[in-house]
């Protein structure tokens, strides 16, 4: 879900979500390198993501992934499912 | 998994080089951009990782197993190319007989519209009656509702082309048969009714494209070529397709239309005679099932009752049978199925046995890898890799012996088409494939998965600590290894059974109780539906062949031996499991035929043949107990209602002359009424060689009516040799498969006790060293191959005992299972096998008792 949501604003290469993911998670979070390109090959299959080379600001060739309107649909669900859940679970706490 | 994700992962397995390296730039590019590049990780692990997501792993490993196999396979080319072959031996008989199978009863026939094309079987409420005559059908055509064509065959066997030494079978069809198959010529044109139904039409021949190849060089001026056919002029019209088979089994390669039947035939009254049959089919008209066809045709053969009393009873009908089902009525396919069953019960057990055998040595091979597969294990590798790596090797030599086998059928099928057998064709299609994966499948599992299953289970981490002894000496005796051998003996126990039943059941032909070699045949049976009297001709043929010099004796007879009788009822009460077959004939045809009368008297010229008969003396036995049964009363019909009797005036000894392949057939006797019977032969025995007498009776015939009339004399001892080819056939290929399977079953018990020995080394030096004597030792490692022989014997006599009761009484030359042919299977088996078990017993004792001790 966390690839999907900051790979749908922008295209972005592997050390790019790495890096925003950390930056917009306000550096909780980090994703390794050991978990992302696995993750990254399951949307592929999914067809969440598609990907392709190109040449980035730097002149450096990236192959950047794109979500694709299947992953647009797979974020959203996701979204929805996760506020129901952190809801339920807010509720739980505050009430038990 | 949807399907655009199954696309996906196809898509990635045929772009994976590619997708591979992009990824390994990609981590590259990513580590480069790492401030700390070590805290990436190992690319290697990472990339394989990412990989395993696309799910093509299990195929990396499979390839991988494979290859591993293939290289140790190549390490034994004699165990390889052996268990190949043996395999492709099992595999390739499955797959011909499959075939053959495929070919004959799965193959649907090619005909035009076949689910409204239906053969007629003429039926009473008392079962199969008389065949349809031709002019039935012509009034079935004209006054029937539900048939849009009536398509009539009829075959002869005798016909003259020109001047070829051999006559032909030809098949006379009626003018519309290849419009309503959906046929098309080659070459010029076949039938028409528009053509060959005109007044006048020219006579006009059809010939298969076999005979157009092998027996007129495909002459390219055949078409409209004249020919002479009986020595009557006709013209070659056309040639039909290779692939024309026709609507039964008939082989004809000459086709004339019916309608001119006459005309090749003079004196045939076939359009008007009620005694000349045919095969009836017919086409329904769109929308009609066969049932309602069924019903409406009733009324019209209520009709025919009406106008024709004496040819056709009230209440027969015509039984529709679908081309779909290629005509099959309901005895036909029961009979199909069980000689179907058996010879894929046979074919299978083959592929078992020589499964086993292999199963045993993969075994072997698979404990010897005990050290490396315990290192494996070590490793991390879980049970099922372990056993995939040792299925793969079983599944190599089984894809080997898969391709072996395809090309053994398909050589068989040349052979068998070189050799003039009816010509069936190898074909590959999905039915030939589904059957070439099942029998490798089959194949795979019996001589890989049980072997790798036993090995697998075992605790092989502990081989690492005393160097696989232990689970080694326990493999050597699984139950597994037993069961193996078990059913190697028992599968050539069950062969030898087949082949001692076959045996006797030839040998028994070829002891008939008739002397035929000194008999001369005369076939008349082409005054079926001629204007001729029967009893005028005969005797005018008697007289004449009597008068020659080389005639000893001669009878007519309704059926000459060995060509059958006719079925009587099933069967006696008294005698259920005997089925008697009749024969009518004349007084001198005990004499002919050297059959003695044991008691009572001979038929004489006053005995009513509606009334009287002799029967063979196993029928008097076993019905009666007795030989004095000369005024029993022998029931005529099955129905106990029905109150009609024959008298019993004798009992002649056993002939075994008619219906030979059948092992419980006894024979009844009436006399012959040529004023009542349609057809008859004349025998005739010589005083010295029947050759003689062949020309004379030719002549005989000739002179006593037309001579145009075509008649045939053979020899009965020729009759005889066809039938028995046959049998010796069947008995040879038992008796080869008895003995090959009973070779692959030494060949495994000889495996089984020298391996256990191997093992057992240490302990019979040990034994040795102690003072054992060799024949305690040698009757120690005997007895582990012991007791699964002699379960796979009980196994095997209860399998095969079965098996031939059921086969019994059908018509595949089996006999009764009996003490002597039991415990001749068990005298082979337990010397064969003992001896298998006895040199390598032997051999161990010979090992060198000090070093044995050092070493171990």
């Amino acid at each position: 879900m966390l690839i999907l949501r900051v790979v749908s604003t922008r295209p972005l290469h592997g050390y790019a979500i790495a890096q925003q993911i950390h930056i917009l998670s306000r550096e909780q979070l980090s994703v390794e390198e050991g978990s992302l390109y696995p993750a990254l090959q399951k949307l592929l299959l999914k067809g969440w993501l598609k990907a392709e080379w190109t040449t980035s600001e730097t002149g450096r060739e990236v192959r950047e992934y794109r979500i694709t309107p299947g992953g647009r649909k797979q974020l959203d669900a996701e979204l929805a499912e996760y506020r129901r859940m952190s809801k339920a679970i807010d509720a739980l706490l505050d009430n038990a | 998994m949807g399907f655009g994700e199954w696309l996906r992962r196809v898509w990635y397995l045929l772009n994976r080089r590619r997708l591979e390296r992009d990824l390994q730039r990609e981590m590259e590019i990513h580590r480069a951009q790492m401030a700390e590049p070590r805290g990436f990780g190992n690319t290697l692990r990472l990339r394989e990782e990412s990989n395993d997501a696309w799910g093509w792993r299990w195929l990396d490993e499979a390839c991988r197993d494979l290859r591993f196999a293939a290289r140790t396979l190549r390490q034994s080319p004699g165990f390889t190319i052996g268990a190949s072959l043996v395999l492709a031996l099992g595999i390739g008989l499955n797959l011909t007989l499959f075939q053959i199978y495929n070919e004959t009863a799965l193959r649907p026939l090619n005909v035009r519209d076949i689910e409204t094309l239906v053969r007629f079987q003429r039926l009473s409420n008392r079962g199969q009656a008389a065949p349809v005559p031709y002019p039935a059908t012509q009034y079935v055509r004209t006054n029937n509702t539900v048939l849009s064509a009536v398509l009539v065959a009829a075959r002869y066997r005798d016909v003259q082309w020109n001047d070829f030494e051999n006559r032909l079978a030809v098949q006379f069809v009626s003018t519309n048969w290849f419009d309503e198959t959906g046929y098309n010529a080659v070459a010029g044109r076949l039938f028409h009714e528009t053509i060959e139904e005109t007044p006048g039409a020219q006579p006009a021949v059809v010939i298969s494209e076999n005979f157009w190849t092998n027996r007129l060089n495909r002459d390219p001026s055949i078409v409209g070529s004249s020919v002479r056919i009986n020595d009557r002029p006709a013209t070659v019209v056309g040639v039909l397709p290779k692939d024309y088979h026709g609507l039964s089994d008939d082989e004809s390669q000459v086709f004339l239309p019916i309608r001119q039947m006459t005309y090749f035939s003079p004196g045939l009254t076939f359009e008007t005679a009620w005694d000349a049959y045919v095969d009836m089919y017919g086409r329904l008209k769109p929308g009609v099932p066969m049932a309602a066809a069924r019903d409406s045709l009733r009324v019209v053969m209520d009709e025919l009752a009406q106008q024709q009393p004496e040819h056709f009873k009230q209440g027969e009908w015509l039984e529709p049978y679908s081309a779909v089902t290629r005509f099959e009525t309901p005895s036909q396919r029961q009979e199909r199925l069980l000689a179907v069953a058996t010879i894929a019960f046979l074919s299978l057990l083959v592929l078992t046995v020589a499964c086993a055998n292999l199963g045993n040595f993969v075994l072997s091979r698979a404990i010897g890898r005990l050290r490396e597969l315990s290192i494996r294990i070590a490793l991390g590798a879980g049970r099922w890799r372990v056993m995939r790596l040792l299925l793969a090797e079983s599944a190599l030599i089984a894809g080997i012996a898969a391709v072996m086998g395809l090309a053994i059928s398909s050589g068989v099928f040349r052979v068998m088409n070189a050799a003039g057998l009816p010509p069936l064709h190898f074909v590959i299609n999905w039915r030939t494939i589904i059957a070439a994966v099942a029998v490798t499948s089959f194949a795979m599992v019996a001589i890989g998965l049980l072997p790798t299953w036993a090995i697998s289970r075992r605790d092989i981490a502990s081989v690492m600590k005393d160097g696989g002894q232990t689970v080694s000496s326990g493999l050597g005796r699984t139950r597994l290894r037993s069961l193996l051998t078990a059913v190697q003996v028992g599968g050539s126990c069950i062969f030898l059974i087949f082949a001692g039943l076959m045996a006797r059941s030839v040998q028994r032909m070829l002891a008939p109780g008739v002397e035929f070699e000194k008999v001369a045949v005369l076939e008349a049976t082409r005054l079926l539906g001629r204007n001729i009297d029967q009893h005028s001709y005969w005797t005018s043929v008697r007289a004449n062949v009597a008068s020659v010099s080389e005639t000893e004796d001669l009878a007519l007879v309704l059926q000459p031996p060995p060509l059958g009788g006719m079925s009587a009822w099933p069967n006696l009460p008294e005698a259920p499991h005997l089925q008697m077959v009749a024969n009518s004939v004349e007084p001198q045809y005990f004499n002919v035929m050297r059959v003695p009368i044991v008691a009572g008297r001979n038929f004489e010229s006053s005995d009513d043949p509606q009334t009287t008969a002799i029967i063979s003396r196993r029928l008097a036995m076993e019905a009666y107990g007795t030989l004095n049964v000369m005024g029993q009363q022998l029931p005529r019909t099955p129905w106990p209602n029905d109150k009609k009797r024959w008298t019993i005036v004798g009992v002649a000894e056993d002939a075994h002359a008619v219906h030979i392949d059948i092992a419980n057939a006894v024979e009844v006797y009436f006399p012959l009424d040529l004023h009542q019977t349609k057809r008859a032969w004349l025998i005739v025995r010589a005083r010295n060689d029947a050759r003689l007498l062949l020309g004379p009776m030719r002549d005989a015939a000739a002179q006593a009516v037309d001579t145009n009339l075509p008649v045939q004399a053979r020899l009965m001892s020729d009759d005889f040799r066809r039938r028995l080819n046959e049998a010796a056939i069947g008995s040879s290929i038992a008796l080869s498969l008895a003995l090959a399977t009973l070779l692959l079953a030494c060949i495994g018990v000889f495996g089984v006790i020298s391996y256990g020995a191997s093992l057992r080394r240490k302990e019979i030096s040990i034994r040795l060293a102690l003072g054992a004597k060799n024949r305690s030792l040698v009757a120690l490692l005997m007895r582990q191959s012991g007791s699964p022989a002699a379960i796979g014997v009980l196994c095997g006599f209860g399998i095969a005992f079965a098996a031939s009761k059921v086969l019994e009484a059908q018509r595949v030359y089996l006999g009764s299972l009996d003490a002597p042919l039991l415990l001749s299977v068990v005298a082979v088996i337990g010397v064969t096998c003992g001896m298998a078990a006895l040199l390598p017993s032997v051999r161990a004792l010979r090992t060198d008792v000090a070093q044995t001790l050092r070493d171990e």
